[in-house]
Order: C-alpha cells, then sequence, then structure tokens
C-alpha cells in the first residue's frame, strides 16, 4: 500500500546520498533498514527515483518514492537535479511503480536505462564498509568466547584474520573452500559470525550466504561479506540476501573490527 | 566471554608487519605465477578466468598490507579481464597487448616494493 512520503519526489528527480548518507555505507556501523541501505546504494549520482524505484527489490514499488522521501527527510539523500522535463503527478508513480516516459527527442527512460542503469550497476571501483549494527548483544554459548568463521582463500588475509580476531579474544575456524566451510559450520558450537569472502575456487559466497539463511540452525548467524567484489550490483546482492555487512577489499582492520562489533551488537570502543 | 578485550595495540602491529613483510616476500612468485596463467591464456582457446582470480586476490589484498599501489595496478589489470571473463570468452587480440601493459605495471609496482 503506498504510503505519504515525508518528504514529496518527483519521478524525474535525480536523487544522491548526503555525506550523511555516504557515511551510513562507509562507517562500519548503521541503524538503517536493509531497504533504506538498497536505495542509498543505487543512488549512483545520475539516477532519477523512477529509475531506483525499478531497480529497487527490498521495498514494494508503491513505496519506494515514500522511502526515499524519507531519506531526503533525514538529510540522507538529496536531490541533485531533474533528468525528466514537464511535471509528472507523484500519484501516478505511487500507483504504478514505473513510468516510461519518454524525453524530447530522447530515448524512452526504459532504454536509457538498459544501458546506463546496468553499466552503473556493474561498475568496479564501488567501496563500502555497511555493518547493520545489531539490537542486542550476542552471547557465546555457555559464557564461552564467541566463534567466527573466516571463509578466505587468500592465505595471507585468512592469518592477518585470525591473528586480530584471536587478539581480541575471538574463537576463530578457518575455511578457503566449500568442504572447509561445510566442515567449520557442522562443528558446536553454531558459530556467531562468519566472515565471508565471495571469489571462492570451488564456491560463491552468495550462494553460501543463500544456503545460510534458508537453514533452520545457520540462519540466524551473522554473516559479512567481506570481497573484492567492488559493484554495486554485488552490493545489493548480498544485502538482498540477508548479509549483515559488505565490506569491500582491501580493508583496514580497524574498520573491519567496528563492523564485527556492530553486527554482533558488542559496544563500539 | 562476551565482552572482548581490547586489541593489543603494539602486538598486533608487530603481528601486521610480520604478515606484511611474508606477503611482500611472496609477491614475486605471484608475478610469475600470473605470467604461467597469462602464456596459458594466450593460445585464444581458453577464457583466462584463472588469471582473473589470481589478480583479483592480489587486489584484495595488497593495500591491507600497505601496498595501495600494488592494489591499483592489480585491480587496472582484472579489470581488463572482466568483459571476456563474464562473457566465458578469451581476451580479444586487440586487448592482449594493452593487458600486458597494465601487467608491465604491475610488476613494477611489485618490484618498487621490493
Amino acid at each position: 500500500m503506498a504510503t505519504t512520503p515525508a518528504f514529496n519526489l518527483a519521478p524525474g528527480d535525480v536523487i544522491t546520498p548526503t555525506p550523511a548518507g555516504e557515511k551510513e555505507l562507509k562507517d562500519s556501523s548503521t541503524l538503517l533498514k536493509p531497504s533504506e541501505l538498497e536505495l542509498l546504494v543505487l543512488m549512483d549520482g545520475s539516477s532519477t527515483v523512477a529509475e531506483i524505484s525499478r531497480r529497487a527489490k527490498s521495498t514494494p514499488p508503491d513505496a519506494v518514492a515514500a522511502a526515499m522521501g524519507d531519506l531526503v527527510s533525514k538529510r540522507l539523500a538529496t536531490i541533485t537535479g531533474k533528468a525528466l522535463s514537464g511535471d509528472i503527478d507523484i500519484g501516478d508513480f505511487l500507483r504504478t511503480g514505473s513510468f516510461y516516459v519518454p524525453q524530447d527527442g530522447g530515448e524512452p527512460v526504459d532504454e536509457r536505462e538498459a544501458t546506463d542503469g546496468l553499466s552503473t550497476l556493474k561498475k568496479n571501483g564501488y567501496y563500502v564498509r555497511i555493518a547493520r549494527r545489531a539490537p542486542v548483544e550476542r552471547k557465546a554459548a555457555g559464557g564461552g568466547r564467541l566463534t567466527v568463521v573466516i571463509v578466505e582463500d587468500e592465505s595471507s588475509l585468512a592469518k592477518l584474520l585470525k591473528t586480530f580476531l584471536g587478539m581480541e579474544g575471538f574463537e576463530t575456524r578457518m575455511a578457503a573452500n566449500r568442504a572447509e566451510i561445510l566442515e567449520a559450520l557442522r562443528r558446536a558450537p553454531v558459530p556467531d559470525l562468519v566472515l565471508l569472502d565471495v571469489m571462492l575456487p570451488d564456491a560463491d559466497g552468495f550462494n553460501i550466504l543463500e544456503k545460510l539463511r534458508a537453514h533452520p540452525a545457520f540462519k540466524k548467524i551473522a554473516v559479512i561479506m567481506l570481497t573484492a567484489k567492488a559493484t554495486r550490483e554485488s552490493v545489493l546482492k548480498g544485502l538482498s540476501g540477508g548479509a549483515d555487512g559488505y565490506i569491500t577489499k582491501p580493508f583496514e582492520v580497524d574498520v573491519l573490527m567496528k563492523a564485527v562489533r556492530a553486527v554482533l551488537g558488542m559496544p563500539e570502543d | 566471554m562476551t565482552q572482548t578485550p581490547a586489541v593489543p595495540t603494539d602486538a598486533f602491529r608487530e603481528a601486521l608487519a610480520g604478515l606484511a613483510a611474508e606477503y611482500r616476500s611472496g609477491l614475486p612468485a605471484r608475478m610469475a605465477e600470473l605470467d604461467v596463467l597469462w602464456a596459458a591464456s594466450q593460445g585464444g582457446s581458453m577464457t583466462p578466468q584463472a588469471l582473473r582470480r589470481a589478480l583479483h586476490s592480489i587486489a584484495g589484498s595488497a593495500q591491507t598490507f600497505g601496498l595501495a599501489d600494488v592494489t591499483a595496478a592489480a585491480r587496472a589489470a582484472e579489470q581488463k579481464l572482466d568483459a571476456c571473463c563474464d562473457a566465458n570468452a578469451p581476451l580479444p587480440r586487440e586487448s592482449q597487448e594493452e593487458f600486458e601493459i597494465l601487467l608491465k605495471a604491475l610488476k613494477s609496482a611489485v618490484q618498487a616494493r621490493a
């Protein structure tokens, strides 16, 4: 059902994250909902409200404009231009959730998006440090140490993560391929967090995330995607797949630790 | 334990320095491996997936060990292979020379840090 936006946006408005919005995507600790994060990720500086609406998956089409209006009200996003000429009734947008508005002498929006939109989503070099802060601090079973599974096939990074997390008081289990992931997950206790690389020799991190979220025993494990897949498309795939965080490589260890604390609901240092 | 202790900064810095040195010392072997993978891809019948994976791995790790220039060079070379790998096709002949220039730039960046 359509909701009244806190800030009225026209479908042709180009909307962009403010510095505060960028901070939510890069500060390793956010309280924003996955759907709000998705919208911020989709704001590439040239896409309109209508285009973002078409690409968003976590929010029903008739609620996207309202959600973006809320982001503008919270000063996390701002209108930076208008891509379409003429006035368009926001009511049409809220009812249909999509537009087909040919520009004077130009390509219809749908055709333009087919090229520009996809290339924007696939463009490499989109760096984020997203970590959704858990509302409640996770407690280790039996008062023991919290367990982190490190899924990483780059041995130097795996060693670094093991060293760092060990120093921080976490129990760690290492996995560099599918068989090792299964072995690490099957051991008791059920891990509290998985740091999940995407490109593995014989497995795909997104596929593993999907399986974790579908498994009754593992679906509540916190997951941070830690990957060199630095495209909007990949970040969106991770967030919509249920990841609690998405950090693009290369990363700094203090940034990672902040994210770990956030998704486990631990206080910041 | 639910409240983890603060990182012992000096101990961690020392560990990080050791791991970074180990990483740097392994880079020449990784460059040699890239050469082998590139040679195997050049026949024209193979997609350079393994080569892209190797570059992806370097791009995603070098900067964490203080080698931002190596990450940048590896990333540029990796991106040159993205389109053909995504299309499951060999690197077009006209792009091979450009890739070799990027590979050479990566090796120079590694050599400068040796």
